[in-house]
């Protein structure tokens, strides 16, 4: 019963090799003094002596490590109490304003931060507004601070997501036996109701402290103007520094982005054991009750309706209004700079038309050939525990420590030299694989979860009568989380939409979609093109937000 | 009966595709190209193919590319619009793996071109076409300058009026002093930008002592740096800044176009002009078509496309037009300071001149103590 | 004829040793109940002989094919040990209709499609479920699904059958003519079956033989009436019936006869353990045993009522023996007051 069988371990050592080929490069190439593949290379530690000397590395780490405690800091009490006031509360609306929620997870963090630039930016029409209104506008959406900020507030689904589904399935009787015992309210939420989904917000803080360091788009696009690096943008720009690419220290700097992330995404699968330890003591299947909060109710719809607006509302109108105007500012009036040129722009240049195609191929039929492999992979350590499926344990979470930038640059090496793969370079299938690989923990989640809803007698009853370990798969597992993969489908569609680092380093003809095109028109090209492209990439994930809520596919578990 | 008929129509058909393909057949070598040209269309015409890695907007480009297309029928050209030091990082990585690589690369990275040159990548080749470039803009028959791109100061014409818009380099430490501008000009990142920096060591060259003036009047001023060319012409567009400094004229010219916003400038007593510089890639599986495009990307009537429809600035002093060398000679008389396309050009690829400047230029502007 | 035979097997889950060395038979046509508290291996007993869980040691063997040896490295797999089981959640897969739940053993054995349809119509009308074919498990009732549970498990003719608690999901009353019920069709069809539960009354019902598991090791193993009449030990005598217990010392050996004497009592009883004068010793009698008597006499005590307590079907009185509850059964309420209560000899044992 407890052996492996040859296709799993296949299986295992294929998602091993897709996980630690590319990182296994990264790290060598960090100790090499020129690109790996050049001739003359030396081995040792000057890329480290460098980035560690150069004073830009040290301010981007600062920044970085600001960011993240920020964000922790913002996030986590928001997410927290965002979660409570919709799983607990009697609050006004509470089944329409949950997607709204995770939109911010949906959208591509560039494209909010171009909003921002439109709408609150120094010649904002926001900022306009204030303007007349103080004399002058009370913020710079360009500070350290607002990008924390925005950070902070951006990633608030996050907590929100793990934090209400623990306190979901913490069923109200074991608060109400604290009442009973006789603890006031405000005792029950402090002693019984917060320290069991603590582990739940634990979880979440550490998982938003490391999605700090990896922070990339926010602080290309918002820390351009007043040169805030952080370590991932760092990164990107190191190349010009010396005039030529570096390689070996954009590897040094990434295995210093990893060697932070790692021990934190390996804490969390220990946070994640503690967690599940109070899950299982949930009580028996009683009805959550909610808690009448009076007028208070208003007040806390005002709370969510502020957060909204700021995250959601303000960036999103922003960069809208701007895919439909020629130029904008002071003194520009929507009606005479209305255009639908950008449009026009996009559907006339054969590589932004080739990278919207290609977007929702990628998403759409890359998206579920991404489920079918996660699929594959969660059967492969469904129900077994040994060293293979530790191994593999070990496999999936890593891709979540390594910045998307960095996994697409690795796969663009690994695509160059590894020959079997070399001819689909230019193919969408590089970008398949790379999106896969960094989303792979992410989509593992999703399937995992639906395997697990599975009982274990369900397929152990096959067995008996007579099926094999595969034909269990095919005539029991599979089907019966059916509902769950296609809504896991639905879900990395959305993410694949919004991607755009992964594939910066593998942009070429055939291989565009609008989140790497981004990137790159950022540097050279033109806003309008971009705002367009943000647009279309709006409605793309819009359609996909569309489909979940009309089949009342849960955003989340 | 119907079989007949049937077999007719084919027929018909067959002779419809000879008819049109007759001209591709008898292509033949333009006017006073060495006779033996002929062969290198044939080469490349049985190629086929070319892949262009260039930095040139596809928009821009689209033009070029079809014309080219045009008039070698039977050669497709596939062009990759990359930024460039995607370009340069993309071409070694490639030119290593030994898996293919552009034919021809095409990059307004002057330094970055020449470095790939001076690294052994570049196929020598005697253009019929290199007689009609300036000295300065073909370096040992490897690499070629093909358009000739004035830097310009952009400002937002609604915003900005008369003396408050500087006439030259030397204008600008008077008008810097403004306090309407403090905090909104904008220019490239030397640090993080390649172009902002060859740019900005162009302006050294030619400015000499006064180029650090200028530099710790930009500091005074408070002078915003960033690393896109988009987002800059967006700030100035909208008056979020007022004033771009070493923004390449094409983009100016072209933005100015559409946007009512944008007025650009040319200093008057030196404008740095850059060039795109385009090689032929010794690992190119389609050597000859890439021939064919160098040439024809020189000729007149390349240039013509270039200036005419791509709103490049085009090279050759015989085409006429608003983005020409012709015309804007005549604008900036002695004025202009082209960059050259030699050893000099990646004097600052030179790890320790490099961070030297960048530390002299960050001490100017008052960022580093 | 042997249909199930289990030697020295020992199972390790984790760090916990489950099984430390149990062995037992089953002959054709006989149910076996595989009883004990929780956590005393019973299911996994159950699994192991399935296939379910691999064992660290010892042998198992159904019919004449050794399924499992630790000492050949024979391990067959679950799907090729052809067995019925029924899980104590059914298992029923909720995606397939009762036809096709019980149809896919067939299928997996590539029985020709009209040879199913046949078979599986048959084995649904014989358990009551005739026109059920087309529903989804889910719009059944428990009994039902249970139902459908066995027939599926019992389509495709095994030799042996394991059911894991079959009945634990219905309600009290159902389940007193389930077992009754399961153990006829059982027989009927002629086939060995093992049978986990935890309930004694269940096990006793159900089964030609009990085995009674405890911490990994088959405490006692008989037919119920040995079970239950002649317990070996003083778990087994707890754990099959209700019992009245005292602790008190021994001062008198003869034989297989000893007496005990405990705080104001001395009562004569039957040796089950080796035990010598001076020893302390635990006397037990099953509540049924338990005799109201008029007068005084041999093994009688005088006992104050505490309560009488309503069952129903009978009166259960409450005695208290110098700090001792002392319970029995009788059909009348007794008038409160001290009461001649008589302790046969034969059915006290004394461990």
């Amino acid at each position: 019963m407890n052996k492996m069988p040859f296709s799993k371990i296949v299986v295992i050592i294929l998602t091993a090799i897709a996980v630690f080929l590319p990182i296994g490069l990264l790290l060598w190439q960090s100790f090499l003094d020129a690109p790996f593949f050049q001739p003359g290379k030396m081995y040792g530690l000057d890329a480290y002596r460098f980035i560690f000397e150069d004073p830009d590395f040290k301010r981007a780490f600062l920044n970085s490590f600001y960011i993240s405690l920020g964000m922790a800091f913002i996030s986590v009490p928001l997410g927290g109490l965002l979660a409570f006031l919709m799983v607990r509360t009697n609050i006004p609306g509470r089944n329409w304003i949950e997607p709204l929620l995770l939109i911010p997870v949906f959208v591509s963090p560039m494209i909010l931060c171009f909003g921002y630039t439109v709408s609150v930016g120094p010649v904002g029409f926001i900022s306009n507004w204030a303007q007349m209104i103080f004399g002058s506008v009370p913020w710079n959406i360009y500070s350290m601070t607002s990008i924390v900020v925005i950070a902070g507030l951006s990633h608030v689904p996050h907590v929100y997501i793990y934090s209400s589904s623990a306190l979901r399935s913490l069923a109200s009787d074991v608060e109400e036996a604290a009442r009973v015992a006789g603890a006031g309210p405000l005792r029950v939420a402090a002693t019984v109701s917060l320290p069991m989904v603590m582990p739940a917000m634990l979880y979440s803080g550490v998982l938003v402290f490391f999605l700090g360091f990896q922070v990339f788009g926010l602080a290309l696009v918002l820390g351009d103007p007043e040169g805030h690096l952080v370590l991932a943008t760092y990164l990107y720009k190191l190349t010009n520094k010396l005039g030529t690419p570096s390689y070996h220290l954009m590897a040094a700097v990434a295995m210093c982005i990893v060697a932070i992330t790692v021990p934190m995404v390996l804490s969390q699968r220990f946070l994640l054991r503690n967690a599940h330890k109070y899950i299982t003591l949930k009580g028996k299947g009683s009805r959550q009750r909610t808690l009448p909060l009076g007028g208070w109710r208003w007040v806390a719809a005002g709370l969510i309706a502020v957060w909204l607006a700021v995250t959601v509302v303000i960036p999103i109108v922003g960069i809208v209004f701007r895919a439909f105007v020629t130029n904008w500012g002071e003194g520009v009036t929507f009606i005479e700079a209305f255009t639908l040129n950008n449009f026009k722009d996009v559907f006339e240049q054969s590589n932004l038309m080739r990278g919207v195609i290609n977007t929702i191929l990628l998403g759409v039929i890359g998206g579920g050939l991404s489920v079918i492999c996660f699929t594959f992979i969660g059967l492969a350590s469904h129900r077994k525990n040994n060293g293979w499926t530790r191994l593999l344990d070990y496999t999936v979470m890593t891709p979540r420590a390594v910045p998307g930038l960095l996994a697409g640059l690795a796969f663009l090496w690994v695509f160059l030299f590894f020959p079997p793969l070399a001819p689909f370079r230019k193919t969408l299938f590089s970008l398949w694989l790379a999106y896969s690989v960094v989303w792979l923990a992410y989509g593992m989640r999703l399937v995992s979860t639906s395997l697990l809803q599975v009982g274990p007698e369900l397929e152990e009853c096959a067995r008996v009568t007579g099926a094999t370990p595969g034909q269990v798969n095919r005539h029991v597992t599979v089907p019966l989380i059916k509902y769950g993969l296609l809504a896991s489908w639905l879900m990395i569609f959305m993410i694949f939409e919004r991607e755009y680092s992964t594939g910066v380093y593998l942009l070429g003809p055939g291989t565009e979609v609008i989140g790497s095109l981004m990137v790159s028109l950022w540097a050279a090209g033109s806003i309008d093109i971009i705002s367009a492209l943000s647009f279309i990439n709006i409605l793309l994930v819009s359609v996909g937000m569309g489909i979940a809520l009309r089949y009342g596919v849960k955003l989340h578990d | 009966m119907q079989r007949r008929t049937f077999l007719n129509r084919i027929k018909q058909v067959l002779i419809g595709i000879c008819v049109v393909l007759a001209p591709v057949a008898v292509l033949a070598a333009p006017a006073g190209y060495p006779a033996d040209y002929q062969k290198i269309i044939d080469a490349a015409k049985k190629e086929g193919k070319l892949v262009i890695y260039a930095t040139t907007d596809t928009k821009a480009a689209e033009p070029i590319v079809k014309d080219f297309e045009a008039l070698y029928p039977g050669i497709k050209v596939e062009y990759n619009d990359l930024n460039s030091t995607e370009l340069y990082n993309r071409f070694i990585g490639e030119a290593a793996a030994g898996g293919g690589t552009g034919d021809v690369t095409w990059s307004s990275s002057m330094d970055l071109q020449v470095k790939l040159v001076q690294d052994g990548h570049a196929l020598t080749y005697k253009s019929p076409e290199a007689k009609n470039l300036p000295g300065w803009a073909n370096w040992k028959d490897q690499a070629f300058g093909t358009t000739y791109e004035p830097i310009s100061i952009v400002y937002n014409k609604r915003l900005l009026k008369g003396d408050e818009i500087p006439k030259s380099h030397a204008d600008l430490a008077r008008v810097l002093t403004n306090p309407k501008l403090k905090g909104k000009i904008v220019t490239y990142d030397p640090e993080r930008s390649g172009v902002g920096f060859s740019y900005l060591t162009q302006d050294l060259k030619n400015n000499g002592k006064g180029f650090w003036n200028m530099a710790k009047a930009f500091g005074d001023a408070k002078v915003k740096v960033y690393t896109s060319t988009g987002a800059m012409m967006e700030k100035v567009s909208s008056g979020e800044a007022l004033m771009g400094y070493n923004i390449i004229g094409s983009y100016a010219f072209l933005k100015s176009k559409k946007d009512p916003s944008i007025g650009y400038l040319y200093p008057s007593d030196y404008t740095v002009v850059m060039s795109r510089v385009m090689f032929i890639s010794k690992h190119a599986k389609n050597p000859n078509a890439a021939k064919l495009w160098a040439d024809y990307l020189l000729s007149s009537r390349g240039q013509q496309i270039v200036s005419d429809k791509a709103d490049l600035f085009a090279i050759r002093s015989d085409i006429k037009g608003e983005t020409t060398m012709a015309k804007l000679s005549k604008q900036l008389g002695a004025g202009a300071k082209t960059i050259p396309i030699s050893k000099e050009t990646v004097e600052f690829l030179d790890q320790k001149k490099r961070l030297d400047f960048l530390k002299k230029w960050q001490q100017a502007l008052g960022t580093v103590k | 004829m042997t249909e199930l035979t289990v030697q020295d097997l020992h199972v390790t889950l984790g760090k916990n040793h489950i099984l430390k060395g149990v062995s037992m038979e089953v002959k054709r046509g006989e149910i076996v109940a595989l009883l004990g508290p929780s956590g005393s291996g019973k299911t996994t007993l159950l699994r192991s002989i399935a296939g379910l869980e691999l064992p660290t040691q010892g042998m198992i063997r159904i019919s004449d094919q050794v399924v499992y040896n630790s000492e050949d490295k024979i391990e067959v797999p679950v799907e090729r040990r052809s067995l019925g089981f029924v899980f104590q959640s059914y298992a029923l897969w909720p995606h397939r209709t009762v036809f096709e739940n019980v149809a896919y053993g067939l299928k997996l054995r590539k029985v020709p499609e009209a040879e199913i349809r046949e078979r599986v119509q048959e084995v649904l009308k014989n358990l009551g479920l005739g026109d059920l074919g087309e529903r989804h498990p889910h719009q059944l009732s428990g009994g039902q699904q249970q139902r459908v549970a066995l027939a599926r498990s019992l389509v495709y003719k095994p030799q042996v059958i394991l059911l894991d608690e079959p009945l634990s999901n219905l309600d009290a009353k159902l389940r007193e003519e389930a077992r009754i019920w399961l153990r006829h069709l059982i027989i009927e069809l002629n086939l060995s079956a093992v049978c986990v539960t935890h309930d004694q009354a269940e096990a006793m019902a159900m089964a030609d033989k009990v085995v009674l598991l405890q911490n990994g090791i088959i405490e006692q193993a008989g037919t119920p009436q040995e079970m239950y009449g002649s317990p070996s030990s003083l778990f087994v005598a707890e754990f099959m019936g209700n019992n009245n217990t005292l602790s008190g010392r021994i001062t008198e050996v003869s034989g297989q006869t000893a007496r005990i004497e405990g705080d104001g009592w001395a009562l004569n009883g039957h040796l089950k353990s080796d035990l010598k004068p001076g020893n302390l010793a635990t006397a037990v009698i099953r509540l049924e045993r338990l005799k109201i008597v008029p007068g005084a006499g041999e093994n009688r005590i005088t006992v104050p009522l505490k309560s009488s307590v309503y069952l129903g079907n009978t009166w259960e009185y409450i005695f208290d023996l110098s700090g001792n509850t002392l319970r029995g059964y009788g059909a009348e309420p007794l008038k409160s007051g001290t009461q001649q209560v008589e302790i046969p000899a034969e059915h006290l044992w004394l461990f």
